[in-house]
C-alpha cells in the first residue's frame, strides 16, 4: 500500500516535470531555451509511455505470456537460435537499429526550427515507431522469428509480400545513395576527413585478419587493436593536413570522391564478409555506442544553449536544405528516430530468436526505439546549439545561395540569420578545414555541433580533432550500412534472378556474384552520381525519397501487425498500430502527391525537370550546368515514377489488408494465424513439476 | 571481495543462505542456462554465487561482443550433440559470420 503510493507519486511528480519540460519547450519565444529541457522532456515522455503505455499493449493487447516457450529456448542449438540475457538482447538490438539515420534527419530538419522536429521525435517514436517495433517483434517471435516479408505472405497473401520484398529492395538503394552522398559530402576537399576514412579500410583489414587467422575469434582483443588504430588514424590524418606533398592525394572534389565509394561498394560487396564487412561493424559499434554515451554525457554536463528559434520562415516551404512545407515533409525528413521502417526488418530478424522470454518484449522492442529516438533528440540539441547563421552556412548548397562566400553570407543573413565571412572561416581554421561552407547532407554540421560541445567540456584546444573525430564516426558507420546493404541487396536480387534462371540464385556461384552485385552498386551509384552532379546538393532529391519510402516500409510493417491484430479477434485494440498506419498513409501518399505534382521546382520532381529543360532550351543556363542538365531532368522524371510506385505499393498492400480483414470479419475465409503452437517455458514446467 | 551466496527462487525472490544445499551457479546465464536448458532435474530454487561487479561487468562485455560465442556454443552442443564432434574455433566464426551477414543486420 505504502509503496503503491510512492510510486503513484513518483509518475505524477515525472508527468509534471515532463508537462512542465515539454510546456516550456513549445511556449518558449524569443530567449534561448537550454538543452537540458529537451534532455528532460525527452526522458519523461519515454519513462511514462514505456512505464504505462508499453505495458498495457504488453498485458491488454499483445497478451505477452511469460510462461510460452520463445524459439529461442525451443529451438536452441547454440548457433541460430540462443536463449540470451536481456540486456544482452537489447544491446544488439539497439546496435543494429541505430544507424546514421537518427543523426542525419533531425539534422537536416532543423531548418524548421527546434519543435517540429522534437515533437514529432517524441511523438512519433513513442505511438508510432515504439509500437511498430515491439509488435513486430512480438509477431516474429511468435512464429520463429519469421522476416516481415514471410509474415506478410503468410498471414495476408502473396501480394504482401512482394510488396514488403520490392519495397525493401529499393529502398535499400535509395538508402545507400543518400548515405554516400552525406560522406562524400563530408570528405569534399578535406585531405584530414578523407584520409581518415580511408585508413579505416586497412584498419578494418588487419583486424578481420587478426580475428581470422592470428587470434580466430578473439573479438575483444581484435577491436581493441581497431579502436586505437582508428584514433591513431584521426590523430595521422591532421597530420597529412599539414603536410603539402601528402595533402594532394587526400584532396578530391565530390565527383572523383563518389567514383572511388562506389569502387569501394563493389569490392565489399564481393569480399568474404570476415576480410571487411564484419570486422569494420565491430569497429563502428563500439565507436557509435561509445560516441552516444559521450555525447549524452556532454550535454548533461555543459547544458548548452539553443540558439536556433522555434520555428524559421522556413516552414512555408522555401527551406535551403530541402524545399517544401513543415506539413508533409518535417515528418518525412525525420523517418529514423520517430518511425522507421527498416526496424521491422531487424525486429523479424534476429533479435526474435534471442529472446529468452517473452516478458522482454516490451523492454527490447520499445525500450530500444525510445532510446533511439533520444539519440535522434540528441542530434537536434547538437544541429540547433549552433548558431543557426552557421547552421545555414554548412548545410545550404551553393545552388541556392551562391558559390562565393560573401554571396552566401548575403543570402543567409537576408533571412535574418545572421552570419560573417570572417566567422565561417575561423570556425573552419578551428576545425581544420579549409571551407565549411555548402556542406549539405548533415554530417559536417553535427559534427561542428559535436565538436562545440565536446570541447566545451573536455577542452577547446582540441576542437579540430573532435571534429574530424565525429566525422569518422559517422563515416565509419555510414561504410558499414553501405557495404551490408550492398550484400543483402546483392542476395535479394539472386533470389529474384533465381527464379528467371536457376544457377543466377546460386549465392556462391562467381559470375552470378559479379552480375548481381554489379546491378545493386550500378543503381545506388547512378543515385550517388547524379546526386554528386546537382548543383543543388542532391539531399534535397534523396533525403525525401528516402524518407517516403522508409515510411512507406513502416507502413507495410503496420498494416501486417493490424492484419494479424484483427484476425487474433483483437479489433477492439487494432487502433495501436490503425492508428500511426492512417497517420503514415496520410503524410506518404500527400508528400508523395507534392513531390509528383508540386508546381514549384525545388519541391516538386516533374516541375523541375520541365523547368530545367525550358531554360536549357532557351539557353540560360551557363554551359557547365547545360551540360550535366539532360541528366538531371531524366533523373528528376526517374524519381517522379520511383515516387508513385512507392505510392502504389502502399495502397496496394493497405487495401490487401482491408480485405482480409473485411473477409475476416464477415466470416469468409482468410489465410490462418501462422502463429506457432502454445509450449510451455522450462521454468514454468519446473514450477508446476513441484 | 568476500564471495557471497544467494538465493534465488522461480518467483525471482533474492535470499542470503549461508550452506547451500542446491547446485551452485555462477552468472545470471548460467542461471537462465540451468532453468532453461539442463536436461538434469531441475529445482525451483537455485543459489547464486554472487561474483564482484566487474565480473558481472566483463561477462556481459564479452558476450555482448560475441567475444565469449565459441564457449557458449561448445557448452550447448555438449547438450545437445553429445556425440558429434563440435566446430573448431576458426570454423565457428567463419559460419557465424557467414550466417549474419547473410540477413539485414544494419539499420540505416
Amino acid at each position: 500500500m505504502k509503496n503503491s503510493l510512492v510510486a503513484i507519486l513518483v509518475w505524477i511528480a515525472i508527468a509534471l516535470l515532463g508537462s512542465a519540460a515539454l510546456g516550456g519547450i513549445a511556449l518558449n519565444r524569443g530567449e534561448s531555451i537550454n538543452a537540458l529541457w529537451f534532455v528532460t522532456a525527452a526522458l519523461c515522455v519515454y519513462a511514462i509511455a514505456y512505464r504505462f503505455y508499453a505495458t498495457w499493449i504488453a498485458t491488454k493487447v499483445l497478451l505477452i505470456d511469460p510462461t510460452r516457450a520463445t524459439p529461442a529456448e525451443r529451438l536452441n542449438n547454440g548457433r541460430d537460435y540462443i536463449p540470451t540475457n536481456r540486456w544482452i538482447v537489447f544491446g544488439h538490438h539497439f546496435a543494429a537499429i541505430a544507424g546514421p539515420g537518427p543523426l542525419v534527419g533531425p539534422t537536416l530538419a532543423a531548418q524548421f526550427g527546434y519543435l517540429p522536429g522534437t515533437l514529432w521525435i517524441l511523438f512519433g517514436a513513442v505511438l508510432g515507431g515504439c509500437v511498430q517495433d515491439m509488435v513486430t517483434l512480438f509477431c516474429s517471435t511468435r512464429r520463429n522469428g519469421r522476416s516481415l516479408g514471410q509474415m506478410a505472405r503468410d498471414e495476408l497473401g502473396a501480394i504482401g509480400g512482394i510488396a514488403a520484398l520490392t519495397t525493401t529492395l529499393f529502398i535499400m538503394i535509395i538508402l545507400i545513395a543518400v548515405l554516400g552522398l552525406v560522406v562524400v559530402n563530408a570528405m569534399k576537399h578535406s585531405p584530414w576527413a578523407t584520409s581518415t576514412v580511408a585508413a579505416t579500410i586497412p584498419i578494418a583489414m588487419l583486424v578481420g585478419l587478426y580475428m581470422r587467422t592470428i587470434r580466430p575469434g578473439r573479438v575483444l582483443e581484435g577491436s581493441l587493436l581497431g579502436v586505437i588504430l582508428l584514433l591513431l588514424a584521426v590523430a595521422g590524418g591532421g597530420w597529412i593536413e599539414h603536410q603539402q606533398n601528402l595533402r594532394e592525394f587526400f584532396d578530391y572534389p565530390g565527383l572523383p570522391l563518389a567514383w572511388m565509394i562506389i569502387a569501394y561498394g563493389f569490392a565489399a560487396a564481393i569480399l568474404p564478409v570476415w576480410l571487411l564487412l564484419a570486422p569494420r561493424d565491430y569497429l563502428s559499434t563500439y565507436i557509435k555506442l561509445g560516441t552516444i554515451i559521450l555525447l549524452m554525457l556532454a550535454i548533461v554536463w555543459i547544458q548548452p544553449n539553443i540558439k536556433m528559434p522555434a520555428f524559421t520562415q522556413f516552414i512555408d516551404g522555401t527551406g535551403p536544405i530541402f524545399g517544401g512545407k513543415l506539413f508533409p515533409f518535417v515528418f518525412i525528413t525525420i523517418a529514423c528516430g520517430a518511425i522507421s521502417g527498416f526496424h521491422a526488418l531487424i525486429a523479424s530478424g534476429t533479435t526474435p530468436k534471442l529472446l529468452s522470454n517473452e516478458r522482454d518484449i516490451r523492454m527490447i522492442g520499445f525500450g530500444g526505439m525510445a532510446l533511439e529516438s533520444f539519440v535522434a533528440i540528441m542530434a537536434i540539441i547538437a544541429a540547433t546549439v549552433l548558431d543557426p547563421g552557421v547552421f545555414f552556412a554548412i548545410n545550404s548548397p551553393a545552388g541556392v545561395v551562391g558559390k562565393e562566400a560573401a554571396d552566401a553570407v548575403a543570402k543567409i543573413s537576408s533571412w535574418g540569420f545572421p552570419v560573417t565571412v570572417v566567422q565561417m572561416n575561423l570556425l573552419a581554421q578551428q576545425m581544420g578545414e579549409a571551407t565549411l561552407f555548402a556542406r549539405t547532407g548533415g554530417a559536417p554540421s553535427l559534427a561542428v555541433g559535436m565538436a562545440s560541445i565536446f570541447g566545451s567540456a573536455f577542452g577547446q584546444g582540441m576542437l579540430a580533432m573532435w571534429y574530424h573525430f565525429a566525422i569518422m564516426f559517422e563515416a565509419i558507420f555510414i561504410l558499414t550500412t553501405l557495404d551490408a546493404g550492398t550484400r543483402v541487396g546483392r542476395f535479394m536480387l539472386q533470389d529474384m534472378l533465381g527464379n528467371i534462371w536457376k544457377p543466377l540464385g546460386r549465392t556462391s556461384w562467381y559470375p552470378s556474384v559479379l552480375l548481381s552485385s554489379g546491378i545493386i552498386v550500378a543503381a545506388w551509384g547512378y543515385f550517388l552520381y547524379i546526386g554528386v552532379i546537382d548543383p543543388n546538393g542532391g539531399v534535397n532529391i534523396l533525403w525525401p525519397l528516402f524518407g517516403i519510402s522508409n515510411q512507406i516500409l513502416a507502413a507495410i510493417a503496420l498494416c501486417v501487425a493490424t492484419g494479424i491484430l484483427i484476425k487474433s479477434d483483437k479489433l477492439k485494440y487494432a487502433w495501436i498500430t490503425a492508428l500511426p498506419l492512417t497517420w503514415l498513409i496520410i503524410i506518404t501518399s500527400s508528400a508523395a502527391w507534392e513531390k509528383i505534382t508540386s508546381t514549384d521546382a525545388r519541391i516538386g520532381f516533374l516541375a523541375a525537370a520541365n523547368d530545367l529543360a525550358t531554360k536549357l532550351a532557351s539557353g540560360l543556363l551557363s554551359p557547365e550546368k547545360a551540360a550535366v542538365a539532360p541528366q538531371l531532368i531524366f533523373n528528376q522524371r526517374l524519381d517522379a515514377v520511383l515516387t508513385l510506385f512507392f505510392v502504389c505499393m502502399l495502397w496496394l498492400i493497405v487495401f490487401d489488408m482491408l480485405r482480409v480483414c473485411v473477409r475476416y470479419l464477415t466470416g469468409k475465409p482468410v489465410p490462418p494465424l501462422s502463429e506457432v503452437s502454445h509450449h510451455l517455458a522450462g521454468i514454468e514446467k519446473t514450477w508446476r513439476r513441484n | 571481495m568476500e564471495t557471497k551466496l544467494i538465493k534465488r527462487s522461480t518467483n525471482g525472490l533474492l535470499s542470503a543462505v549461508n550452506n547451500p544445499s542446491l547446485p551452485i551457479l555462477e552468472t545470471t546465464r548460467d542461471v537462465d542456462m540451468h532453468i532453461t536448458q539442463s536436461s538434469t532435474p531441475r529445482t525451483n530454487e537455485i543459489c547464486i554465487k554472487l561474483l564482484p561487479l566487474w565480473s558481472y561487468i566483463w561477462h556481459a562485455i564479452r558476450e555482448l561482443s560475441g567475444d565469449d560465442a565459441y564457449e557458449r556454443y561448445i557448452a550447448q552442443h555438449v547438450i545437445n550433440y553429445p556425440n558429434t564432434p563440435p566446430l573448431a574455433r576458426k570454423d565457428f566464426f567463419l559460419y557465424r559470420q557467414q550466417q549474419k551477414w547473410n540477413g539485414i543486420q544494419r539499420c540505416c
